[in-house]
């Protein structure tokens, strides 16, 4: 900050005295303004030629001549900007010399565009507003994980998908818990339409599929899960398979919902 | 002798008094074998996985009871009497196994808080009690689950 403030000072002091040479800089021989009105009434044709072009008889232009003066301010001017270190680098001295006129090249605004793209304005309380965000163009999801490059605001975003919350179990769980009694834990194999779910989907070691599938079938013919729940309601532990008119009903989001079913019973 | 777990699948109005009538007649077949009673277990009221169709209707719960018994083998066919039994939707008769979950895991450091958190504010809430009688009809049920799915040791 205190740097680019420096800058900046620099910057527009050299801006100033350029202005002020401008105001300064006229068509007269001498620079004071009470003078000019005196001289400017008596000047002649061949005196105001003279004074322009400067003196036609010698090969080297007199020091007072017009273009000459022009060259001088053209000079200082870009001595005094040599300070500042953005329009230093965009200017050459061979450019110098060939410049005979003022022109856009030379007006400074190039380095003052530069300057203004390379200047940040930083914000110490950025972090503590409303919508903060480090990465706006990416949404982190809880339980999504991220990687170094993610973090990395050089490189556009990647959109990831929310995780799905899903049932995992593993092979050891399965051996230790698998019984036609605990349906809660059983009715995590089973797809919406109430059949098996395939391995490949659980990762379970084979035996302790084998071992899923005979509890869950001992289950189905103890009544306690469904053979199949097609064209009727998934089945959900703790929750009648009823048909009830609250199935028919349109689904409503309700705030102030307790689901007073699931997990009633110990069971 | 080996450990037997009896299920018994009650009807959901069954009172506390015929349960227990039930429980008591399987208790005798047990002890005239020379068994043991080990453990008596009530799951209470459960919501079941299809409407069981009995002769009085389709019941989608149930009142579940376990009975724990030592006995020989033999057990399984003096039960067989129970399918004529109209109180019962389904019984079962399975070799005991070590496997805890639900309520027993209670005690366990890690799958007990898990058990518990899945319970919401109303779960003591009050069944309520049906008072019809038993009607005399006979069992009809359309799947049979009295095969124990033992063998003989």
């Amino acid at each position: 900050m205190k740097i680019v403030r420096g800058v900046l000072r620099t910057a527009n002091a050299c801006l100033s005295r350029y202005s002020s040479h401008h105001r300064t800089f006229s068509a007269l021989p001498n620079f004071a303004p009470d003078d000019k009105q005196s001289t400017n009434s008596f000047e002649s044709a061949e005196d105001f030629e003279r004074r322009i072009f400067g003196d036609s008889a010698g090969n080297r232009p007199s020091p007072n001549s017009f273009f000459r003066k022009l060259d001088d301010a053209e000079k200082s001017y870009d001595r005094s900007s040599m300070g500042s270190t953005f329009s230093s680098g965009n200017r050459s001295s061979i450019l110098d010399g060939l410049d005979e006129s003022f022109n856009t090249l030379s007006d400074g605004m190039d380095g003052k565009l530069k300057e203004a793209a390379s200047y940040f304005q930083v914000d110490p309380d950025e972090v503590d507003k409303e919508d903060y965000a480090y990465r706006a163009d990416m949404t982190f999801w809880p339980g999504n994980t991220y990687e170094l490059k993610d973090l990395d605001l050089r490189k556009p975003g990647v959109r990831k998908p929310k995780k799905m919350v899903e049932f995992e179990t593993t092979t050891e769980e399965v051996l230790r818990k698998a019984d036609f009694r605990n349906v809660r834990f059983l009715a995590n194999f089973i797809t919406e339409a109430g059949i098996l779910h395939k391995r490949s989907k659980t990762g379970i070691s084979a035996k302790a599929q084998r071992k899923i599938a005979r509890e869950i079938k001992t289950a189905r013919a103890f009544g306690l899960m469904p053979f199949t729940t097609m064209g009727t309601k998934h089945f959900v532990f703790g929750r009648t398979m009823e048909d009830l008119d609250a199935d028919y009903e349109y689904e409503m989001y309700d705030p102030n919902y307790v689901d007073s079913e699931a997990g009633r019973e110990p069971f | 002798m080996p450990l037997y777990d009896c299920m018994l699948l009650l009807k959901p109005h069954v009172k506390k008094e015929a349960m227990m009538d039930l429980v008591a007649k399987v208790g005798k077949h047990v002890y005239r074998k020379n068994g043991v009673l080990t453990d008596l277990k009530s799951f209470g009221t459960v919501q079941l996985g299809y409407g069981i169709k009995k002769l009085d209707g389709r019941y989608y719960q149930g009142q579940l009871m376990q009975m724990t018994v030592m006995t020989p083998p033999s057990l399984n066919n003096e039960l067989h009497y129970l399918n004529k039994e109209d109180r019962l939707l389904r019984w079962l008769l399975v070799k005991h196994r070590d496997i805890k979950f639900g309520f027993d895991l209670l005690g366990e450091d890690d799958d007990g808080k898990a058990e518990l958190s899945k319970f919401r504010s109303n779960m003591y809430e009050e069944e309520e009690e049906d008072d019809d009688d038993d009607d005399d009809d006979d069992d009809d049920d359309e799947y049979n689950t009295n095969e124990a799915e033992t063998k003989k040791v």
